[in-house]
């Protein structure tokens, strides 16, 4: 395409307004590198298109920079959590595991399975059964002790006639 | 946490520049779409704290003209109104906008479809069933036309 037919086309107005797709981007970039003309245009329309906003423009209120300010300090405040929560993130999925955590409870109380029930109850009628057996051969013996005495007595008396 | 962000002079400078230059056109230029002063107040700040913190990033706030912020604007003001409230509330707003610029019906429909509702050349030429060269040639000559009636 001739310079003046790419002067001419509306191709530099529609690239200035964000108006093209982006493959006309890409040739409006080359004419610009190509031909000087093209880019002292863009350079005239990018400055038109300044004046023309001014012409319509309102002054902020007060304490309006202060309040960019402050919004822009939150955006970096929020960016910067964000990075952390990230590395920490990356940090955890890089750092081995252990297979088993550590159990912590403040409770004084612990629970047991239902099962357990039965090996409680079978535990105890065997102690009862022992204890049985135990008092049984106690009071065996003491009878066995007297009766040997006795029989010692008996024995010294037989001995002394 | 803040104070410590707000030491950064360097970086105040370069967001007082920005604000000095083009606050008050882009407060222009927003209430030109949403017509409602508070409104386009609270986005004023919204759009250039946006725009000064991404431009701050990527060390190119100096590079910022007046396109570039006004392409921000309308794409963040499309995301942050909604398509279909940008696209009523620009409508009830343009007609008297540029009316005064001796632009013929088609041309105002081109230029307003272009300076705020942000269509494409593609777009605008399937909607009036017409070719690309057309409707560039279009805006051009409506261009031409707003840029001389006011001095340009």
């Amino acid at each position: 395409m001739e310079i003046d037919d790419i002067l001419k086309s509306g191709l530099l107005e529609s690239y200035v307004y964000g108006a093209i797709s982006p493959l006309e981007v890409a040739t409006v970039k080359r004419y610009r590198e190509d031909y000087p003309e093209v880019e002292a245009v863009l350079r005239e329309l990018e400055r038109e298109a300044e004046l023309l906003a001014h012409q319509n423009a309102i002054m902020p209120p007060a304490g309006t920079f202060e309040a960019i300010e402050n919004e822009i300090n939150e955006i970096r405040l929020r960016e910067q959590q964000l990075d952390q929560r990230s590395q920490e993130r990356r940090y955890r999925d890089f750092t081995p595991q252990p297979e088993y955590l550590d159990v912590t409870s403040s409770s004084s109380h612990m629970n047991v399975h239902k099962a357990w029930r039965w090996a409680f109850a079978a535990v105890f009628l065997i102690g009862k059964v022992f204890l049985g057996f135990a008092i049984y051969y106690y009071l065996e013996n003491r009878q066995l002790k007297t009766q040997n005495s006795e029989l010692k007595l008996e024995l010294n008396q037989v001995k002394a006639k | 946490m803040q104070p410590e962000v707000l030491q950064a002079s360097p970086t105040n400078n370069q967001t007082k520049w920005l604000y000095d230059k083009y606050s008050a056109p882009l407060l222009g230029y927003i209430n030109g779409i949403v017509q409602n002063q508070q409104l386009s107040e609270t986005y004023l700040i919204t759009i250039l704290s946006r725009f000064a913190y991404q431009q701050l990033q990527s060390n190119s706030l100096s590079d910022t003209n007046w396109v570039k912020l006004m392409q921000f604007s309308r794409n963040l003001l499309l995301e942050l109104v909604g398509p279909d409230q940008f696209h009523r509330s620009i409508a009830s707003s343009g007609q008297d906008l540029h009316s005064n610029n001796g632009l013929t019906p088609a041309e105002h429909y081109v230029f307003h479809s272009i300076y705020h509702h942000g269509k494409t050349i593609a777009a605008l030429a399937i909607e009036l069933g017409e070719d690309e060269i057309a409707i560039r040639k279009r805006f051009k000559s409506a261009f031409d036309k707003v840029r001389r009636k006011h001095g340009n």
